[in-house]
């Protein structure tokens, strides 16, 4: 039936390509940095596919989510988009994102990191495709090690190891730190991440119920606190406040020893601080083994919204885009892509330890019954960490609320 | 002040309209491109809101009555709720007569014979043109406990490095912070006075002088009463900005530390576009518009005992 | 109606502020300049380290302690920044939405705010509480279904949701308006109205020329307001050759990267144009009006 009437609408137009759609991508890429590799991404699908065109447009960071939920509200959304990786399970359990496995998603699974594929895994089916991920590496300061009597190609590899070296790099001037080693709570890894290092989950199996109060997280957040008593929670809150715009850095500025980043710290540190002597190593654990979760990532997944016009062509494109898409991405860009063979296409050495770190790096996502847990999460953690309250009664205040949070949103 | 005494009218009698009539027919027509773009654009949403605030609405998955439950889960279970409201309060009851009182000394300052009139004014005008997240981030370097303006000058002035605040990192100077830069954005808002004081006839200061009323005095008994109508916008429209404050402090602090910074609208953003409880969101939206149209009632009624009209239509 | 012309005769009006008395003139005047002088380096403080960034090398950003002083001054940063983007373009669609805008509030804003402020009507007080409760519902929940509303109209992708409701007579410039027209007595008016003009007139050729100061300030809120608008436009446009400048400025922020020099070398680009207006025509909104000027016949 659906032929009969594209055959009709093409002997109507005259053409023979008169089934030819126009998708409409969304994505937060708009600088000149990221700009050229998406155009040319697209340029390279538009011609090998007259038939379906794609149109990119670029939307900022911090309005992509509520723009294409507006959208998809009044039926009427984008094609194809990139979105936070963490939040895909919300948005198929919110009717959001379409359901992707009849369309054969399932034959893809194989072609991506498990962990990643599992990002948009949802009651069984599947509701996006991995586009690019990261994974946190620690970078420490190697001129820093020597002025402190460390081996510089000797990085800390136990949490013990890694208090002991910050104490080392610690520099007292007066009553304040112009320096310190390292802090647990500064870069970009929370008490989440901490726990996981540890081996530990803030949730149960399914990011259903909160377990903020399991033992791994209660000592977690003892350990973290213990950490900032010992340098003062004064002083470990006005350093962390000066570096907060982000406009400043104190790893690359020298007063920081170690600090934990993303894989793609390393490409700001060559062009911003292009002489500082660093290293890049796995972070440490409790043990020094490394397991599943040591380190932790983000990223951006493909979904189609539902609504969309075009699914099937607009699936046939997210498909090259996270694979053979990915592999432009991965070359030009040097961020890490959810497809294995994009991922082997890349032979730098930041590329290859991103690569080796995968299988220790999980990909959390936001619980769908209390995505903004997380602000609950930090007030326990700050009121624990600098205000004096029991960690584990901290937990429990968070615990409680976002259990409610659960039990109204199921 | 000589109140416009209700000259009778006299008007030929016309379509068999009297003047009381006529003159509310002109009345609508005058309004009607706010009642119409209020019925077609605004009134719809609204509602929808108040009916959604009665739902689980969820924007995409569902939208199922629940009567009074996100109201009640609001006042008797949701101690974020509380905690919101009080912060915004507090917000509110410090940022709106500081920010009236600091548009006021600008532009009184400025309507004094100064040299560089145009300068100064650009100069002023600046806070209302510097917007935006990358504005704001400013901020942060504003408010930076080691090297930022403010405490560098704390500290010049003697203040012990151990007891300067640390603005957005602590929970009670975090809302101060904000409230300084409320103050800063509220400098741009002389223009508002001073298109007023530029309205105050010259005869009345000088009949004040020969009186030999002092410049505070004359600024209390001519100036605020004759600018009070824009004083009194300011009060109003402030206090609603305020009641609605969030943006800020997403960029800057994300409610923290410890919620010191979770706002009413902040909560209500996390709510409805975090959490997707759009219903419970909506039935926060419309506690809030009620206690502001309550502070705005009683505005209203207050304002008859300070707010002077030259003509005024009683 | 007959539009014939009223002759009014106001006595001359002087406006402008306290003239200082001789004696404590000086002192008060440079007291005045010393307290001007003191806030304006306070409002300057955030400007200018806005410059000092956007003149900085990449490795000198992110350095901390912050210097003030760029070495070397990076002139290029500016050059740079514009061609990063299609800011030209982006600048013509803020223009036009600017002063679209700007155009729909004055003339909307001064129709309604005459009727609330000078006419007598049933249900004036209460249309005028509602009109203000308006201002006081978070947007944040009036955002979907509004913009269902607009899509419904085929709307989404233009920028009619974003300039037609400017022509429809919005709460803050509306209630600001009024309170101006309610200090303009209300004999002006009674002369005119005896000398058989109809409102419109009364409006067009008493009211408005004596709010000249008002409507230019409402002017020039309603284009720096627009002007500034980034989360409106980018809701409802799909097309980045609609956007306007501020979404150019969103173009170096990203995920985890912040291009700081170029941020800000394109904001003192983007924010300059609207300095400038004020600078150049701010001798509209400030001068009083002479209310001999403006009514006779």
């Amino acid at each position: 039936m659906k032929n009969i009437l594209l055959l009709t609408t093409a002997a109507l137009l005259g053409q023979a390509g008169a089934q030819a759609v126009t998708l409409d991508l969304w994505a937060h890429w708009g600088s000149e940095q990221r700009r050229p590799t998406i155009n040319r991404i697209i340029d390279t699908w538009n011609k090998k596919n007259p038939n379906i065109q794609v149109k990119y447009t670029f939307v900022p960071f911090d309005q992509l989510p509520t723009k294409t939920l507006a959208a998809i509200a009044a039926k009427n959304p984008p094609d194809v988009v990139v979105i936070d990786i963490r939040t895909t399970p919300l948005r198929a359990a919110k009717n959001q994102a379409t359901n992707l496995s009849p369309l054969g998603a399932e034959k893809l699974k194989s072609q991506f990191y498990p962990n990643l594929w599992a990002t948009a895994t949802y009651k069984g089916a599947q509701y996006g495709l991995p586009f690019v991920t990261d994974t946190r590496f620690l970078y420490y300061n190697k001129d820093l090690f020597k002025e402190a009597g460390l081996n510089p190609n000797k990085p800390p590899a136990t949490w013990d190891e890694l208090e002991a070296y910050a104490k080392r790099l610690d520099k007292k001037t007066g009553p304040v730190y112009s320096r310190i080693g390292f802090h647990p709570l500064y870069g970009s890894f929370g008490l989440e991440s901490w726990v996981a290092n540890a081996g530990g989950s803030m949730w149960d199996e399914e990011m259903v119920n909160p377990r903020f109060t399991n033992p791994a997280a209660v000592k977690t957040l003892t350990w973290i606190k213990d950490w900032t008593d010992r340098l003062g929670a004064r002083n470990v809150q006005a350093f962390k406040s000066s570096f907060g715009s982000g406009a400043q850095d104190p790893f690359i500025s020298g007063k920081l020893g170690m600090i934990i980043d993303i894989g793609g710290y390393a490409a700001t540190l060559k062009k911003y601080a292009p002489n500082l002597n660093y290293g890049m190593v796995r972070i440490p654990t409790p043990t020094g083994q490394p397991g599943p979760g040591t380190s932790s990532g983000g990223g951006f997944n493909l979904e189609i919204p539902v609504g969309s016009k075009h699914p099937r062509e607009a699936f046939a494109f997210a498909r090259w885009m996270a694979t053979e898409g990915a592999r432009i991405w991965a070359q030009e860009q040097n961020d890490f892509p959810g497809a294995k063979n994009a991922s082997l296409s890349v032979t730098t050495p930041a590329f290859r330890l991103m690569s080796a770190n995968m299988k220790y790096t999980v990909v959390s996502s936001a619980p769908p019954y209390a995505p903004s847990y997380g602000s609950l999460l930090d007030k326990a953690v700050e009121d624990a960490v600098y205000r004096g309250q029991d960690p584990r009664q901290a937990l429990e205040g968070a615990q409680g609320q976002v259990q409610r949070l659960v039990n109204s949103n199921k | 002040m000589s109140r416009a005494a209700p000259a009778p009218i006299f008007r030929p009698r016309r379509r068999g309209l009297n003047g009381r009539q006529r003159e509310a027919l002109w009345g609508y027509l005058f309004i009607a491109p706010w009642l119409i773009g209020f019925l077609a654009f605004v009134l719809g949403p609204m509602l929808f809101s108040l009916y959604t605030s009665f739902t689980n609405y969820d924007i995409t998955s569902r939208f199922d009555w629940v009567g009074v439950r996100n109201y009640v889960g609001l006042f008797t279970q949701d101690s974020r709720f509380w905690k919101a409201l009080g912060n915004t309060a507090y917000y509110a009851t410090f940022a709106v007569p500081l920010g009236i009182a600091t548009g006021l000394l600008i532009a009184t300052l400025l309507n004094q014979q100064v040299p560089g009139q145009r300068l100064f004014r650009t100069i002023f005008f600046l806070p209302k043109v510097l917007t935006g997240v990358a504005v704001l981030l400013l901020w942060l370097w504003v408010f930076n406990p080691q090297v930022g303006l403010i405490n560098t000058a704390l500290y010049r002035l003697g203040v012990n490095e151990n007891n300067l605040p640390l603005w957005f990192g602590d929970p009670v100077w975090s809302k101060p912070a904000l409230i300084i830069m409320s103050m800063w954005t509220a400098a741009g808002s002389f223009m508002f006075y001073l298109a007023a004081l530029k309205g105050v006839p010259r005869d009345l200061y000088e009949s004040a002088q020969i009186d030999g009323a002092s410049p505070v005095r004359q600024f209390w008994a001519v100036t605020v009463p004759l600018i009070s109508p824009v004083i009194f916008f300011k009060l109003i429209t402030g206090i609603s900005a305020a009641m609605q404050f969030w943006s800020e402090s997403l960029v800057l602090t994300k409610g923290g530390p410890s919620d010191s910074t979770l706002f009413y609208g902040l909560y209500i953003w996390q709510t409805a576009f975090t959490d997707l409880r759009m219903g419970y969101a909506s039935a926060m939206a419309w506690i809030l518009l009620l206690i502001t149209l309550a502070i705005t009632g009683v505005q209203l009624w207050l304002s008859k005992r300070w707010v002077h009209y030259e003509g005024e239509v009683r | 109606m007959a539009l014939t012309r009223p002759q009014v005769q106001v006595r001359p009006l002087r406006t402008g502020g306290p003239r200082p008395r001789l004696g404590g003139a000086l002192l008060g005047r440079l007291l005045a300049l010393a307290a001007l002088i003191g806030l304006s380096l306070l409002i300057l403080y955030p400007a200018l380290w806005m410059v000092s960034t956007s003149l900085k090398q990449d490795a000198q950003v992110l350095e901390y302690p912050p210097r003030w002083i760029p070495n070397p001054v990076v002139w290029g940063n500016y050059a740079k920044a514009w061609a990063s983007a299609p800011f030209t373009r982006y600048a013509i669609n803020s223009l036009l939405y600017a002063l679209s805008v700007s155009f729909g509030t004055v003339l909307s804003c001064s129709l309604a705010a005459y009727g609330f402020a000078k006419l007598r009507f049933p249900g004036r007080d209460f249309l005028f509480l509602v009109l203000l409760s308006t201002m006081m519902i978070p947007g944040l929940v009036t955002m979907v279904p509004q913009y269902v509303l607009f899509s419904k109209l085929g709307w989404i992708n233009t920028y009619l949701p974003l300039i037609v409701p400017s022509f429809f007579a919005g709460a803050f410039f509306t209630f600001l308006l009024r309170q101006y027209f309610l200090g303009i007595p209300n004999e002006l008016l009674e002369a005119a109205r005896v000398d058989g003009a109809n409102e419109l007139w009364i409006w067009a050729r008493v009211v408005l020329p004596l709010a000249t100061p008002a409507l230019a300030t409402v002017a020039i809120f309603t284009f720096d307001g627009t002007w500034n608008d980034y989360v409106n436009p980018l809701l409802y446009l799909n097309d980045e050759r609609l956007y306007p400048l501020q979404v150019g400025l969103a173009t170096f922020r990203s995920a985890n990267d912040t291009q700081w020099q170029l941020l800000m070398a394109a904001s003192v680009l983007v924010l300059l144009p609207v300095v400038v207006i004020f600078f150049v025509f701010q001798k509209y909104f400030i001068e009083g009006a002479s209310l001999t000027g403006s009514v006779k016949g």
